[in-house]
């Protein structure tokens, strides 16, 4: 685990035109860390300390089954954001992350750029921003995922058998 | 406007209810990628299916049907020795010349992988026609992978195979996800690229949504349109879009041409 | 071109060389109260004296008062059918297909066209025809019935000496004066109280047919009359389909309007069945009880048909406005595109025949002043 130098995260596209003076202030909450294939980086139901940005490799979002095999629901790869749970109350982890190979990520302590956000309510406002634009762009996948487009479509169209 | 009858060689079982038919057509059956056929069951009727051979092959013509009305499921039930009736090909295919030199992304929902294999067998044959050639696959689910050794095959042969399905199944190593969050930057330069896209109308949309984010000038996408044909040659009014016959003008479109019809509802 | 006078006599006999030359002669005939098209062979079978009255979701046929003490053959008009029902016929067997010992075969339809004369083409019927002539013969593909049955046609036009209140042949070029496409043209002439046809030949068939009948020249007064009956028939057109339809069309795809249509129209299709350029047909197949002998039928399909837009999956166009919006699209937008024409000729089948009344001249116009 090592810390992150603010012109690394510059060259982010999460940071994006972000000023320098703001990436003092997150700097300090970002560790790179390697995460062997197989591993979590986060876990269903911890408390979510962590938000991970993936540098290289590939994780799976998970849902943890009892007694079944856990469903991946979604694979993300790099420079995807993982980890939105600790925005809101209760703050618990949804999903379990693993490393579908090795991973290299940048991982912010929340509580740490939560800090950071409001201290600096325009920086708080700007990550929203983006942590939004993330979270919408995956509901919309998601969104997209469910209509089954490639399956039977009749059986999910909402209008056949209307009338002439 | 009579069909040649044509013998079923070899019926391939590519998943649940859907079938690629290997038809012995003697000689050479010429055809462009991304143009179709109408394929007549006896007693039956007649389908359009896109052609999904090889072009350069000699001797038999592919196609892969998959069981949803009553004429493909008569379709997918014939047995090799078994005739069938064969008009075409027919309407506008790939404009592959476009790719000379430059790369070549095409994407790919379910079953419009199948239009998409004769370019990607033109792609293997002439590799050095072409810059980076870049397949973005999506589908249902691991079981319902369209042509699944060839996929591997693709792979050997310089070509990026890139694959997704919306649900995973145990066991399944690959992506999960939407296709359109398989492309990604520097997979293919973006200034160079012509962009092939075939698959439910949906995914199209969205896939030259992503395209475009990641700088494929619109000119240089094209998408193969599905619509209702019943004749293939423009006679029977039923494959409209707007201006266009999609039998005739189509199946494939640049996607300057649809793109304002395909934003009109029930067009 | 030559033009010449024969009187009813005179008409008959030009019946009877085409019977003689093994055409069969259809032409307008009052069946079921309305006038239809039939196979005739005598003057005297024409509509004598009616007139065809029609209105927005009306018809009425009417004894009219004589012109000038006759009763003109010809001054009804267009009823409900077209020559497309003979063209382009609402079922036709394409081929038959045959399975024998594990062996397919399939044999082309008998190309024996008839040999049919058409009596008393209207200027739109005769644009319709022109137009149909592109659709169905004018491309990569012909329909091989079509132009089979095409080329053994012989025409005898008519101009229209008076126009119904759903006439608009004259906003769209195509009428009422018949201009070209016809073998003879005929215009009814009562003037004096005398009645008589002039007549012009536009192919050497027609000019050949033309020779053998009792004629004479035509006086200056009878050409003034020709004139003169064309020009009231055009001033007399109350309709008309406003100009630059096809861009308000255009700009309008997606319109309120549309949804108030599709809440009136009732997806009958009646429109289309009795449009003279409405070509949409689908296949279906007719099988054997035996499971050997199979037929591919081509049968005439409307739009307004759920099953239309029908891809695997489902319907394209659930709603009736949607699908008014394709008729309507087509004929006065699309169909230029796709066609190089118009495909509508302004003979008003459409709005008499919808039994809701719906104008399309008038959605036209409401389109565009909603827009402007």
């Amino acid at each position: 685990m090592t810390q992150v130098a603010t012109p690394e995260l510059a060259e982010l596209e999460l940071f994006r035109g972000v000023t320098a003076e703001r990436l003092e202030a997150v700097a300090p909450c970002a560790r790179r860390e390697r995460h062997e294939a197989g591993r979590l980086l986060l876990r269903q139901g911890d408390e979510a300390a962590s938000l991970h940005l993936l540098c290289s490799g590939s994780v799976s979002l998970e849902l943890v089954v009892p007694g079944r095999a856990p469903l991946v629901l979604e694979t993300l790869g790099p420079g995807e954001l993982v980890g939105a749970s600790w925005l809101l109350p209760p703050a618990r982890v949804h999903f379990d992350v693993r490393a579908r190979e090795a991973v290299e990520s940048l991982r912010f302590d929340t509580g740490c750029l939560q800090r950071a956000m409001e201290a600096d309510p325009g920086l708080g406002y700007l990550f929203c921003r983006r942590f939004m634009a993330v979270v919408v762009r995956r509901l919309q996948a998601a969104r997209v995922q469910l209509m089954d487009l490639y399956g039977h479509p009749e059986l999910f169209d909402p209008q056949r058998g209307r009338g002439r | 406007m009579v069909p040649r009858v044509l013998r079923v060689r070899e019926c391939i079982e590519e998943m649940e209810g859907v079938v690629t038919l290997v038809l012995e057509a003697p000689g050479h059956f010429a055809f462009e990628p991304g143009q179709f056929n109408m394929l007549y069951a006896f007693g039956a009727g007649e389908v359009p299916i896109s052609i999904t051979g090889d072009p350069t092959e000699s001797g038999v013509v592919r196609h892969t049907v998959r069981s949803v009305g009553q004429v493909s499921h008569a379709l997918t039930r014939l047995r090799p020795g078994m005739e069938l009736g064969v008009r075409g090909p027919f309407g506008r295919g790939w404009p592959l010349e476009r790719a000379e030199g430059g790369d070549l992304v095409l994407a790919a929902g379910g079953l419009g992988l199948a239009p998409l294999r004769p370019v990607l067998r033109q792609a293997m044959a002439q590799r050095s026609r072409f810059g980076r050639v870049v397949l973005y696959y999506g589908t249902r689910s691991p079981e319902t992978l369209l042509y699944r050794e060839e996929l591997a095959q693709w792979q050997g042969a310089d070509i990026e195979v890139q694959v997704t399905v919306d649900r995973a199944t145990p066991g399944w190593q690959g992506h999960v996800g939407v296709v359109t969050d398989l492309m990604q930057p520097g997979h293919f330069d973006p200034g160079s690229a012509l962009a092939l896209l075939c698959g439910p109308e949906v995914m199209m949309r969205f896939s030259a949504l992503r395209l475009q984010e990641l700088g494929v000038a619109t000119g240089c996408i094209h998408l193969s349109m599905e619509r209702n044909m019943h004749c293939g040659v423009g006679l029977c009014g039923h494959c409209q879009f707007g201006p266009k016959l999609v039998c005739q003008d189509g199946p494939v479109f640049p996607l300057e041409e649809v793109e304002p019809l395909m934003k009109i509802r029930e067009l | 071109m030559e033009q010449l006078v024969i009187d009813v006599e005179g008409l008959q006999q030009l019946l009877d060389r085409l019977v003689q030359q093994v055409y069969e002669v259809i032409g307008p005939r009052v069946r079921h109260g309305v006038v239809t098209l039939a196979p005739l062979r005598s003057v005297s079978e024409l509509p004598a004296g009616l007139v065809e009255v029609q209105a927005p979701g009306s018809y009425r046929l009417e004894p009219m008062e004589t012109r000038e003490g006759v009763r003109p053959l010809f001054v009804h008009r267009v009823g409900p059918e077209s020559w497309r029902h003979f063209l382009h016929p609402p079922a036709e067997l394409l081929w038959c297909a045959e399975r024998k010992d594990g062996h397919l075969r399939i044999h082309p339809r008998a190309a024996e066209a008839p040999r049919r004369a058409f009596l008393g083409v209207r200027a739109c019927d005769l644009a319709a025809i022109a137009i149909q002539d592109r659709v169905l013969a004018g491309g990569a593909h012909a329909d091989a019935g079509y132009l089979a049955r095409r080329n053994r046609l012989f025409i005898v036009a008519v101009n229209c000496t008076s126009a119904a209140d759903t006439c608009f042949c004259h906003s769209m070029g195509c009428g009422p004066e018949v201009k070209e496409g016809f073998d003879l043209l005929l215009t009814e002439l009562t003037g004096g109280g005398e009645h008589r046809f002039l007549v012009e030949a536009g192919s050497d068939a027609g000019a050949n047919l033309l020779r053998m009948l009792p004629s004479r020249l035509p006086e200056r007064g009878e050409l003034e009359e020709r004139r003169r009956r064309l020009r009231q028939t055009a001033e007399g057109m109350k309709r008309s389909l406003p100009p630059g339809a096809a861009s308000v069309l255009a700009r309008n795809l997606e319109h309120p309007r549309w949804q108030a249509l599709g809440e009136r129209c009732l997806a009958c299709g009646n429109c289309t069945s009795v449009c003279p350029t409405c070509f949409c047909s689908r296949m279906a197949e007719k099988t054997g009880l035996d499971g050997t002998r199979a037929e591919h039928w081509r049968y005439q399909d409307s739009c307004f048909n759920a099953a239309h837009s029908y891809i695997h999956g489902g319907v394209l166009r659930h709603e009736r406005g949607s699908r008014y919006r394709q008729w309507l699209t087509h004929k006065l937008l699309h169909w230029q595109a796709q066609f190089g024409t118009p495909g509508c000729t302004g003979c008003g089948r459409c709005i008499a025949w919808c039994p809701v009344g719906i104008d399309l001249t008038e959605e036209v116009r409401m389109l565009g002043e909603v827009a402007a």
